[in-house]
């Protein structure tokens, strides 16, 4: 019975709790056996704090017994990166720096899945200050891929790709300035949905960079992200970024039909250095989306991808370097160092280059969506180029083409981000190795109605996101 | 186009803000560094002089659906 409710995605666990075919208890302790079972393996969690979920739990049914529900997610247990502050308890971020003050205020992420009825039940690994593309974290010890132990997670958000995918939760927040909600989706089988900037409130969020930080969910599937976007996003004065957008009801939506919609596949950049492995699981989409309905075009995107990408590297590498200036002067021996050289490299960066990055955005947005959204509603795109890599080789030293390998991860990611754009990272396929492959279907700003149908779509027509590890 | 960032600049502009660094950061900096500002040079050199930061924000509400 355990095992079954932990196989349940987040829209089943909610229904079941919803009609008392389950209680919040129930699902509770299936959810923590699950948690201990596999955190001495896969390293997934920061922390769990059981009794305080337990005392919830029973509150949570005691309000369902007197016929109160709270919301959409009433009892349905929950952890997240350790980057989004609760009042009173401290978020370590990763890091040896943050941690040990209780935090002063509540995220506005965390008040919606409060309102919707979510129990968090802990806190969830992340690279150090959601600064590493892999998984690495040299404090608390490297997260673990739950397909094998000893390949990366992706990262930042570790914790919440390899919990959900390993069924010790049912999904996460996890946040992305520069694919850290993509790539561990991606590396580690599941569905991972980037915002577009302002649709979601960062507020109470540990920031990165102000100008490319979202936040979003990872989950079993596009149709659990719908969900959990439908309860997160909308205006909110404490982040004057979260867009006042209307709020579609994006589950509802997932009904419309993808028939005669048009996915474009990208002619250069999100080519290269594409090994044939990969390549093969993406073709195998298309041809999946085509059988759906959709029209494959093939679209010419602009010249300076590449600039735009460095554009957006430019972004972060200042506002983080503005943001860790005091720790780095006064902490800097509490960094790991591979994140205190990443953030030192922002400190040369000049002024002018960093204006110029915000003063090309806009362009470059209006150049990508003629290129691309004149003739598609949705991009087609890889999310890595290349097999999910192990922790070793992406360690220091432990490669030397580690830095190419780094790259890589981030090099089909970070547009997306400078973009501004929504992009849903979903499994397409596995390797021989059993390791998953990652697709993205990337939308017009503020479509992640049409990217979550889509997605959706594929996922009823395909198995690869119900895979579940061996663990 | 290529950019060359010397060791010296950066350990003078990373000095100035206080931040102590490793003897051998400024070497792998300078070298990103460069190669990075020679991506996005021409990029950047193509801004027209009117073009401010928030036109993005005007795109992204334009561009929707």
């Amino acid at each position: 019975m355990a095992a079954d409710i932990t196989s349940l995605t987040l829209t089943e666990v909610a229904a079941r709790i919803r009609t008392r075919e389950a209680s919040a208890s129930e699902v509770l302790d299936a959810v923590l056996a699950r948690a201990k079972a596999v955190q001495p393996k896969l390293n997934c969690f920061l922390r769990i704090d059981e009794e305080l979920a337990r005392a919830a739990a029973k509150l949570a049914d005691a309000d369902l017994a007197r016929g109160h529900l709270r919301g959409p997610l009433h009892g349905v247990p929950l952890a997240h990166k350790d980057m989004y502050y609760r009042a009173g308890v401290p978020s370590s971020c990763g890091s040896r720096i943050k941690g040990r003050e209780p935090e002063k205020t509540t995220a506005t992420a965390l008040k919606r899945l409060d309102a919707a009825g979510a129990i968090q039940f802990g806190v969830l690994h992340m690279a150090e200050f959601a600064y590493g593309p892999t998984g690495h974290n040299y404090h608390d010890g490297h997260c673990r891929n739950p397909w094998n132990p000893a390949h990366v997670t992706g990262g930042s958000s570790s914790g919440s790709g390899s919990s959900v995918a390993a069924r010790a939760g049912f999904a996460a927040l996890g946040s992305d300035t520069g694919g850290s909600v993509r790539l561990p989706a991606a590396i580690c089988g599941i569905t991972g949905l980037k915002v577009t900037y302002g649709r979601v409130s960062r507020a109470g969020a540990m920031p990165l960079s102000h100008s490319m930080d979202t936040v979003g969910p990872l989950a079993r599937s596009a149709q659990d992200c719908a969900a959990l976007l439908g309860v997160l996003a909308g205006a909110d004065p404490a982040d004057p970024a979260a867009a006042a957008e209307p709020v579609p009801d994006y589950l509802a939506r997932l009904q419309l039909p993808v028939k005669g919609m048009r996915v474009g596949i990208p002619m250069s950049y999100f080519t290269d250095d594409m090994d044939p492995s990969v390549g093969a699981a993406l073709t195998e989409s298309l041809k999946a989306l085509e059988s759906l309905g959709c029209e494959i075009v093939p679209v010419t995107l602009p010249a300076e991808m590449t600039a735009f990408d460095v554009a957006g590297t430019h972004v972060i590498a200042a506002e983080g370097a503005a943001y860790h200036g005091n720790w780095l002067r006064t902490r800097p021996q509490d960094y790991s160092p591979q994140v205190r050289a990443r953030l030192e490299r922002g400190l040369a960066l000049p002024a002018t280059r960093y204006i110029d990055a915000l003063r090309l955005r806009g362009h470059a947005l209006a150049e990508f969506s003629k290129a691309v959204f004149a003739k598609v509603d949705v991009l087609h795109a890889p999310c890595i180029p290349i097999p999910t890599p192990t922790i070793a080789e992406t360690d220091v030293g432990g490669s030397p083409s580690m830095d190419r390998t780094l790259a890589l991860m981030t090099k089909f990611m970070r547009p997306f981000n400078y973009l501004g754009l929504p992009s849903l990272a979903l499994p397409c396929g596995f390797l021989a190795s059993g390791l998953p492959v990652g697709m993205q279907l990337v939308g017009r700003p503020f479509a992640e109605d049409a990217i979550l149908r889509l997605g959706h779509a594929f996922q009823q027509a395909t198995d690869w996101h119900k895979r579940e590890p061996r663990l | 186009m290529t950019v060359k960032v010397s060791e010296a600049y950066v350990s003078e502009v990373l000095a100035i803000q206080g931040a102590a660094v490793a003897p051998e950061a400024p070497k792998a900096i300078a070298a990103a560094l460069g190669a990075q500002l020679a991506a996005a040079a021409p990029a950047y050199a193509a801004l027209p002089f009117e073009a401010e930061p928030p036109t993005f924000l005007a795109v992204l509400a334009k561009e929707q659906p």
